[in-house]
């Protein structure tokens, strides 16, 4: 669907991007993260054609967005970090433009205008003025313009930034039935817990370079991610620890850690009882959710790591 | 029936009934005072109320509305998702020019029918008065809108002043076309033939407008990422050494030497200036350099062609007319004497080029422009000035490409510090383009 091929871009005196490949499989909710000024932005905005790369190809479709961006345009949907609203418009009228702008037939307009703003749920608000609609409405806006056309792909720019929790939670729901309809999105953000909701694939990018781009599978059932802490510190815990039947993936420092365990309840019971039996001062032990957080510092951390072994 | 989505969109916010009603009111308030100040006569102070109404807006509300019409977009975050529409690159010239002055015209349109209906009697006729107006009207928004749109290209922060200055342009402009045939009626010297100034200038207007339009159309293609060979732009540029250099030679069959050296002097200079003026207004960017470099080497030519700024497209018109003016000064005495500043001038060109391109791969490319103009003032201006007051008047001769300078003078003077700078430049690109 997405094919992103050795893409480097740069401003004047910066590589934003170099070398950035990767491939996005139909009806997937991939999750863009990284650190403020990693290449997120201006990522998505060579593969909406908004930028023009240095070298490299971006193709949707096996087409080559550089090449035909009018045609690729009509596949995508497209909301930026600072989208505009026209104001003083209606909101069935700034829906209506965006349909017209998108090439949607006159007679046609209409039924997507409404089509879009069911989807979105601001129907009722068809008759305000763009202006007048709060934080979140603006929001919704927003995206039902950029998915009036129906696009096969939607790219979205920091889509939660400033919105309550309550729609945040909201748009997470939107984005998984836009994907149950068939969309592909693409979502980039620096706050990891939004993303959390939604997304399957998570493509970690730092200093315009890729990181890591994997799905997001939950761990499996046998093994959890335990985090043990102790009242006092215990010197050589992680070496103690790896040493157990069962534990693997040891992190962490001598009064607190977090591991892998392979069991079940009885075998968890187990290891909190050899625990105490030598003499470890626990005084917390429970299983952690592995998260997007935790897979991302994961990342980041094996990669710094991997350069510290360099 | 599909109705262009940008002009509709204009029509909305430009449009309410409460405006409709508002713009018929006050204008038929404003004729109304000047009928009774006339002694209640519909004539001439009515006409000419009407048509001051007409320039207010037109050429001033029209034209400030038509420089604002994109720069509002940007600054309001909308331009992406205009770019991201699949609306094509005329609809969206038409949509952007006629659709943002909407509202200006609908009063004009009242004004000019007021115009014609008290004017006793028209100095031109009908349809001529009403194509120099209307056009005129246009051409200063279309330069207006022209003017934005590049500097959008080139620096996307733009402000109030900025707008000014696009009005300011745009309303010059326009204001200059349409007061030539209102003025003394004289006739126009153009390629051995007197012609009607009015027929004249109407003919000239249309061409521009038609120009102008057409440029809109082709910065807009490349907004939308949409390529495009720069074969328009050649075409202007001859065009227009064509149109200027067709003024020279009225005294020509008095004196009884041909004119056509002359002529191609002005075409020459006139290709100069518009090498000075794209590199100015173009962005000079280290990546669009590296990416032009790429194709280059690639032998992309059609690519690197695509991507090639203005000014660049613009030299081998300069070179060109410049060999074609030396090959004919060696054969005519008329020209004789521009030789050597032509050719002095291509090197001071290069020279400046250099100097531009220098500081605009620098660490601080924002002011690089306006810094270069200050060199440029020192070197033509100030230097020239000061070696003249210090009684050093041959010294200038290093600085500036004037007429009676002997050939070994200027010359190796202009190549030297053309070579110097260009070896600068060369030098700054490798060193930021190895720091990437």
């Amino acid at each position: 669907m997405i094919e992103v091929k050795d893409l480097v871009f740069e401003y004047p005196g910066t590589r934003a991007l170099n070398g950035v490949s990767f491939q996005i499989k139909p009806g997937n909710i991939t999750a863009l993260v990284g650190p403020n000024g990693a290449g997120k932005t201006t990522l998505l905005r060579c593969m909406a054609a908004l930028e023009v790369p240095l070298s490299g190809e971006v193709r949707i479709d096996g087409e080559n967005i550089h090449e035909y961006p009018r045609a690729c345009h009509r596949k995508l949907g497209y909301l930026s970090d600072f989208f505009g609203l026209y104001d003083e418009l209606t909101v069935r009228q700034c829906l209506l433009h965006a349909a017209a702008s998108h090439g949607i037939q006159a007679d046609e307009q209409l039924r997507v205008t409404e089509q879009a703003a069911a989807r979105l749920g601001i129907v009722d608000r068809l008759g305000m003025q763009a202006g007048e609609l709060s934080r979140g409405l603006r929001q919704r806006l927003a995206i039902a313009q950029a998915v009036v056309h129906e696009p096969q792909i939607l790219m979205l720019d920091e889509p939660a930034s400033g919105l309550d929790p309550e729609a945040r939670h909201s748009l997470a729901e939107l984005f998984l039935a836009l994907r149950d309809q068939g969309m592909t999105l693409v979502v980039s953000s620096h706050i990891l817990s939004e993303l959390d909701e939604y997304s399957t694939d998570m493509l970690i990018l730092r200093e315009g370079r890729i990181l890591s781009h994997d799905p997001i599978e939950p761990p499996a059932e046998a093994t959890v991610r335990l985090r043990v802490s102790l009242t006092e510190p215990c010197r050589g815990l992680q070496a103690l620890l790896s040493g157990l039947s069962g534990v693997s993936a040891v992190e962490g420092d001598e009064r607190s850690v977090v591991l892998s365990f392979n069991g079940d309840a009885a075998a968890r019971h187990h290891l909190l009882k050899s625990l105490l039996d030598q003499g470890l001062q626990v005084c917390a032990f429970a299983e952690q959710q592995r998260n997007m957080q935790s897979a991302y510092l994961e990342s980041v951390h094996g990669q710094d790591s991997q350069e510290g072994v360099r | 029936m599909n109705i262009n989505p940008e002009f509709r969109r204009n029509l909305w916010l430009e449009l309410t009934p409460t405006r409709l009603v508002g713009m018929p009111m006050i204008l038929g308030a404003l004729l109304f005072l000047a009928y009774l100040l006339d002694n209640k006569q519909y004539g001439e102070s009515v006409a000419n109320t009407a048509l001051i109404l007409f320039g207010l807006l037109v050429f001033l509300w029209g034209t400030r509305l038509a420089s604002e019409a994109l720069i509002s977009e940007i600054r309001d975050h909308t331009w992406d998702s205009q770019r991201m529409s699949v609306i094509g690159p005329w609809s969206m010239t038409w949509g952007k020019l006629l659709g943002s002055t909407i509202y200006p015209w609908y009063g004009a349109v009242l004004c000019l029918l007021v115009y014609f209906s008290s004017q006793p009697s028209l100095k031109l006729s009908l349809i001529e008065t009403a194509v120099l107006l209307l056009g005129s009207g246009l051409l200063g928004q279309a330069i207006g809108l022209l003017s934005s749109l590049q500097a959008i290209r080139k620096n996307q922060r733009y402000g109030r002043f900025q707008t000014t200055v696009f009005l300011v342009l745009g309303a010059g402009c326009a204001v200059s076309v349409v007061s030539w045939p209102f003025a003394e009626s004289t006739s126009i010297f153009w390629y051995g033939r007197y012609y009607p100034d009015n027929r004249f200038v109407l003919i000239s207007l249309v061409l521009f407008l038609a120009w102008t339009i057409f440029g809109i159309y082709r910065l807009i293609r490349a907004e939308l990422q949409l390529r495009s060979l720069p074969w328009a732009w050649g075409m202007f540029v001859f065009s227009l050494m064509i149109y200027s250099a067709g003024f020279y030679g009225e005294n020509s069959w008095v004196t009884g030497l041909s004119a056509w050296p002359q002529r191609l002097l002005i075409a020459f200079l006139v290709a100069l200036m518009l090498a000075y003026g794209t590199v100015i207004c173009e962005r000079k960017d280290p990546v669009t350099f590296q990416r032009l470099l790429q194709y280059l080497g690639r032998r992309e030519w059609g690519r690197a062609m695509q991507i090639a700024p203005l000014w660049l497209s613009t030299l081998p018109f300069v070179l060109l007319s410049c060999a074609v003016l030396v090959i004919v000064a060696l054969t005519s005495e008329s020209v004789q004497q521009f030789a050597v500043p032509a050719m002095a001038m291509v090197l001071f060109l290069l020279r400046d080029f250099g100097l531009l391109l220098f500081l605009n791969l620098g660490r601080v490319p924002k002011r690089a422009d306006m810094l270069t103009i200050l060199f440029l003032v020192l070197l033509y201006g100030i230097i020239p000035t000061i070696l003249t007051a210090l009684d050093l008047s041959r010294l200038t001769e290093l600085f500036w490409p004037i007429q009676g300078v002997p050939a070994y003078i200027v010359l190796p003077a202009a190549l030297f510090q053309a070579v110097v700078i260009l070896w600068l430049m060369t030098r700054r690109w490798r060193k930021t383009h190895q720091s990437y």
